[in-house]
């Protein structure tokens, strides 16, 4: 007898230990309260920043690499001849100085002395000219090399018949000279892009599959398995003096948002972006992480492509129709926070929205008279008319894009258009979109590759991004007089002509309809309070090179979280009997 | 369809009780919950759909479970959830118990006869069929399908699931082939599809209940699985995999957009397995 009662004793008490280990470290706020404080004191160096991707990253080349996550780990690595500040106003980097010429054609780029590559070499002018050519190389699988295609020589270059590239003329160990065959408005934020830091010796002159990445950066490669981890660790002998602050970082690959989550509850994620709707709610609501983390400005554009080639869209009042039955508020309020509302092409982030700024806007009623111009009238109260067929609707396999076309979906259904959604796989997705008259219409999304309008029209909207297969230009959609005025706004060298360019571009998108706008998307990002020197940068996504730990109070805090359970526990212990029950399962082996 | 006897066993069995009754309610809620709740699963809430905090609305006296993550009606949407749910797991389950009793059968009763290469040729495919992983084999079936409807998801999981059916009634049938009356009706000069219509199809009809009844309760899970891979039935048609897929990544502010569908899979198929269970019991007769 004596003996089952002790084991229902040990049992409850196994109950009660457990009860209060898990639930030791919760709080009203439903998420655990920050790690340590933030003390105001000097950088520090030491410390190893862990975070995570929800991707993978699949190259760290800077020749190939241009996806979302390559993107962060490259800002370690390589360094740029100009970049951004904190503010998102250019500034040279490893350039001492850039001039430009008044017929904005020339870019002569002064490089500082004694920048040493990762590799142990001096940078010089002729790096940076080996590193260009290895790019724009007819060899090598780089995914924009039209981006550079106005430097003089490039075709000749690219296609095999020069051997260098004309345009980029070293003249003097420290300087480096661009000649562009016509001007671009937006060449200074292209050589922003870590396509084209200077690279390492090793890299040699043309592509190669097995070339270690190596560069100028603040950070060296030292680990990287696909899917699993990315590791770095500091230059020691970087060009900034004192800089980085950080030994280490470890920035965890294809981690699910959830698991970062907890792993950033538990500290052994210090910094993370990519919380999901549901978590991001609660530690913006909680009251112990009140004013810290930040939103990183959204460069992206979401809406709906409407092929121009294929009925119904083929059919200018269909797609008005289209534009003005979406409520993109509605669609914005699924997420809030996160998502917001998009009226226009071009992000707030590149150009600010403005009252009479044109864009789409969202008009039951006239999206009915459009229906009716198009010869589908539509009656709401009796439900008839409307267009007769359902129309295939190609969304891609995340969270959102499935969510948004289902609320499209409905609005749609308002005015008498019925959409079938067809989910898919990404690749899929881009084989699809991008074929001829094999969509009438879908998701589709834009994030700047650089911070300019010129990028949100050229590669998406304009007749020479249309193609048989693969085009980026999904709505197929080709208006001669916004082709006209794109080329003339990259010739042109005055920002405010350049401005009132796009403005149009934007009212010729509006009225011709070739896309819905419907969203953006911004990230909330939250890093520990023993994190610091960390701020998103306007333009740079999870630029951390800056970041600094408060070592001693992470190690602090740390160990008083992992007292938190004990504490607990010896809580538990001192009330009576539950405390000699626990006492006795916690002895009992 | 049970006999007095079996009927009897089948009623003096808690679990198979209990099972039967999970299974009724499981039909009410499908065919009668839609129309209490008056609410359209797939129309978005927005007036009424989010809390003060942002985020999905929980109980009301409009939405009695809440609403999910795009502000529609939780209870109108787990309720026709079940109606997808029950529709393509009974239908697949006929259509696998009709192809894998017609395979056994014929199989079964040419087997060491003239027609022994028919039994050889059948078996070897059931054998092929039952190499591959099942819940694989219905994702990449499902995935080449590509657009998926609830015909196409019903006729994929009904004709990758039939193999064992096929095999376990071949077994019953070499069985029965044998006994005394089966002979006589072959001297009397049946014909084969007579007898194996009449005589035989009758016999293999217990374990025939059985395998379906446990087969809705797989054909359950095979569904959610498809829907929750986001393979399944496409948006927005309610179903409780793609609920519960959709509900996880809001479990810590509203668990109930991933526990409810849960609960569902987890009651109907429980449901449906006891009955099974039960009827496998009452069939038997080794219980009296």
């Amino acid at each position: 007898m004596r003996s089952i009662r002790t084991r229902t004793e040990r049992a409850l008490g196994v109950l009660a230990a457990v009860v209060a280990l898990a639930t030791s470290g919760c709080s009203k706020d439903g998420v655990r309260p920050p790690i340590g404080h933030a003390r105001d004191i000097p950088p520090q160096h030491g410390g190893v920043l862990h975070t995570a991707f929800f991707v993978d990253v699949r190259s760290l080349d800077s020749a190939t690499a241009f996806d979302t996550g390559s993107a962060a780990i490259e800002l370690l690595i390589y360094d740029t001849l100009v970049s951004y500040d904190q503010k998102g106003h250019m500034k040279p980097l490893l350039a001492e100085s850039v001039d430009v010429s008044p017929d904005g054609r020339h870019y002569t780029f002064t490089l500082r002395r004694g920048v040493v590559m990762q590799d142990g070499n001096e940078l010089q002018a002729s790096d940076v000219k080996r590193s260009l050519e290895r790019v724009l190389d007819s060899g090598t699988p780089c995914p924009v090399p039209s981006f550079y295609d106005r430097i003089a020589g490039y075709k000749a270059f690219h296609n095999g018949k020069a051997k260098h590239l004309a345009g980029v003329r070293v003249t003097g160990d420290y300087t480096v000279v661009i000649d562009l065959a016509e001007p671009d408005a937006t060449f200074m934020q292209k050589m922003a892009l870590p396509i084209t830091a200077p690279v390492c010796r090793t890299a040699g002159r043309k592509y190669n599959r097995e070339f270690s990445p190596c560069g100028a950066g603040a950070y060296k490669l030292v680990r990287f398995e696909h899917g699993q981890v990315i590791e770095l660790e500091r230059n020691q002998g970087y060009w900034q003096k004192g800089k980085p602050y950080l030994d280490r970082i470890v920035w965890y690959l294809s981690m699910q948002s959830y698991t970062q989550r907890f792993k950033f509850e538990d500290g052994q994620i210090d910094y993370m972006r990519e919380f999901n709707e549901a978590d991001s709610m609660l530690y913006r609501s909680a009251k112990s992480w009140r004013g810290m983390g930040a939103w990183e400005p959204s460069m992206l554009t979401a809406g709906v492509f409407l092929n121009c080639q294929m009925a119904p869209f083929d059919n200018l009042h269909m797609r008005r129709a289209v534009t003005f039955a979406i409520n993109r508020k509605q669609i914005a309020s699924v997420r809030p926070g996160h998502v917001r509302p998009q009226y226009k092409v071009v992000p707030n982030a590149i150009i600010p929205e403005s009252p009479g700024y044109p864009g789409q806007r969202y008009d039951y009623q006239r999206a009915l008279e459009e229906m009716r111009l198009a010869g589908y009238p539509y009656d709401p109260k009796t439900g008839k008319g409307g267009y007769p067929h359902t129309i295939g609707y190609l969304a891609v396999l995340d969270a959102f894009s499935s969510q948004s076309a289902q609320i499209v979906q409905q609005q749609l259904a308002r005015i008498g258009i019925h959409i079938e959604i067809q989910v898919v796989g990404y690749p899929t997705y881009l084989a699809k979109a991008g074929r001829k008259h094999t969509v009438q219409m879908g998701v589709v999304g834009w994030n700047a590759d650089y911070p300019d309008a010129s990028d949100f029209f050229e590669p998406i909207l304009s007749t020479s991004a249309i193609q048989p297969e693969n085009s980026q230009n999904a709505a197929f959609f080709s208006n001669k007089e916004l082709d006209a005025l794109l080329v003339k706004a990259r010739d042109s060298q005055d920002q405010a002509a350049r401005l009132g360019m796009y403005r149009h571009a934007e009212q010729i998108v509006a009225d011709q309809a070739p896309w819905a706008t419907t969203h953006s998307y911004r990230y909330f990002e939250l890093w520990q309070p023993y994190v610091h020197g960390y701020r998103p940068n306007p333009i740079l996504q999870q630029d951390v090179r800056n970041m600094w730990f408060d070592t001693a109070e992470r190690k602090r805090a740390l160990a008083d979280n992992c007292l938190g359970p004990i504490r607990a526990l010896s809580r538990l212990c001192r009330r009576g009997r539950a405390g000699s029950t626990i006492a006795l399962a916690l002895g009992s082996r | 369809m049970l006999d007095p006897r079996a009927a009897r066993r089948f009623k003096k069995n808690r679990g198979a009780v209990v099972g039967l009754f999970l299974v009724i309610l499981l039909v009410l809620f499908a065919l009668f919950a839609p129309a209490l709740t008056g609410q359209d699963p797939n129309l978005s809430d927005f007036a009424h759909g989010q809390n003060a905090l942002g985020q999905p609305a929980g109980v009301s006296s409009l939405h009695w479970m809440g609403v999910d993550q795009l502000y529609r009606d939780l209870l109108s949407r787990l309720a026709y959830g079940a109606r997808v749910s029950l529709l393509i797991a009974f239908f697949a389950t006929g259509l696998s118990i009709g192809v894998g009793a017609l395979v056994g059968l014929v199989s079964g009763y040419a087997e060491s006869t003239r027609g022994q290469g028919v039994d050889t040729a059948l078996m070897r495919f059931v054998d092929v069929g039952l190499s591959f992983p099942y819940l694989l084999l219905v994702m990449a079936i499902g995935a080449a399908v590509g657009r998926t409807t609830i015909v196409t998801i019903l006729m994929v999981l009904g004709l990758t699931s039939w193999f064992g059916t096929a095999r376990i009634i071949r077994s019953k049938t070499i069985q029965v082939r044998s006994l005394d009356f089966i002979v006589a009706s072959r001297a009397l000069g049946q014909s084969t599809w007579r007898i194996l219509a009449r005589h035989i199809l009758p016999n293999v009809a217990g374990p025939l209940i059985v395998i379906a009844s446990a087969s809705v309760a797989q054909m359950i899970i095979a569904e959610s699985v498809l829907s929750y891979l986001q393979v399944g039935l496409p948006p927005p048609t309610p179903s409780w995999g793609s609920m519960l897929q959709e509900g996880q990544h809001y479990l810590t502010i509203a668990p109930r957009l991933a526990v409810a569908p849960g609960f569902m899979i987890f009651l109907s198929v429980i449901g449906f397995n006891l009955v099974g269970e039960g009827l496998r019991d009452a069939l038997d007769p080794h219980e009296d």
